[in-house]
């Protein structure tokens, strides 16, 4: 600490602000670090990590790995042609997310304790793509199952505050 | 509750963003240093307020916000070691007419943001200068030769 009680009546603390200078710089790196990480798409919200791609028999499902509090993100979902083309959400899903839309809309809905059944109609040629554009309700971890016209993946999304 | 969390979290990151970025930027020395500041103040609104523009929701973020400031200020009184990491210190860039490069260096600045606040008081040369303090506000003061 510097004090020119002569001239300048001043507390410096200059040792302490070489220090800071220098954890300055090192919070710049940091502050790039997190730059290049939501580049990548961990912070979700676009970018090459911010989904995943979950198959089950020849159904595609695309979700985020990673989504934001309250901001609107979306699933993606191609269900293989079948007699009966339909999703299943468990009630884990519903505890972390709200749907809005889903696109096409179900034919059928079977609601039940553990999970919520979605039956599109049939196609034995034609696979069909549905989204769904959902909004996370709650921060934190949350892994889900998803019934894939009748087979299961397990899906995992953090949500960031 | 919500409210609350949100006011406590934009604080305290803003704290650390603006804290680290150095006193260039509070000093708002430049026109884009002013935007900047104006920009991160939008920005953050959104953040703080979400989906809920409630006249009670603004009420609660301003009490959060004035009573963590309130609450700050007392802890820093109380630990004075605190105080100097959150607000900084003045840092002397001209000692007896010699100007500290190196401290210029570090914070950001050169001769002619010397110069600028030289100017404000009258000074027309770095020679005119005595003292030239980076003042924890981010402004830079100036005591003339006499």
């Amino acid at each position: 600490m510097t004090n020119d009680r002569e001239s300048l009546q001043l507390k410096e603390h200059r040792a302490f602000q070489a220090k800071f200078w220098r954890l300055e710089r090192v919070a710049w790196i940091f502050f790039a670090l997190i730059l290049v990480a939501v580049g990548l798409g961990l912070s979700g919200s676009g970018g090459p990590l911010s989904r995943s791609t979950l198959v089950a028999d020849r159904s595609v499902a695309d979700v985020p790995r990673f989504s934001r509090w309250e901001a609107p993100d979306e699933i993606r979902i191609t269900l293989a042609p079948s007699s009966d083309q339909n999703l299943t959400l468990a009630a884990a899903f519903f505890s972390k997310f709200q749907i809005e839309t889903m696109q096409p809309p179900p034919a059928r809905t079977d609601p039940g304790q553990s999970s919520t059944v979605y039956h599109f109609g049939s196609s034995a040629t034609k696979p069909l793509l549905v989204s769904i554009n959902l909004r996370p309700l709650h921060p934190g971890q949350v892994a889900y199952p998803l019934g894939l016209n009748g087979k299961s993946v397990s899906a995992e999304t953090f949500v960031w505050p | 509750m919500d409210s609350v969390i949100r006011g406590f979290a934009i604080y305290f990151v803003l704290l650390i963003a603006i804290r680290f970025s150095g006193r260039r930027t509070i000093a708002q020395m430049t026109a884009f240093d002013f935007v900047l500041l104006l920009i991160i103040a939008e920005t953050t609104q959104q953040a703080m307020l979400g989906d809920d523009f409630s006249i009670a929701n603004a009420a609660i973020l301003i009490l959060t916000l004035f009573g963590i400031d309130i609450a700050l200020s007392y802890v820093k009184k109380w630990l004075p070691t605190l105080a100097v990491m959150v607000d900084g210190t003045p840092t002397v860039l001209v000692r007896e007419g010699e100007v500290d490069t190196s401290a210029l260096r570090w914070a950001r600045l050169d001769e002619e943001d010397l110069l600028a606040a030289g100017r404000r008081q009258g000074l027309t040369s770095l020679d005119q200068i005595r003292f030239a303090i980076l003042e924890a506000s981010g402004g830079i003061s100036i005591i003339p030769k006499k």
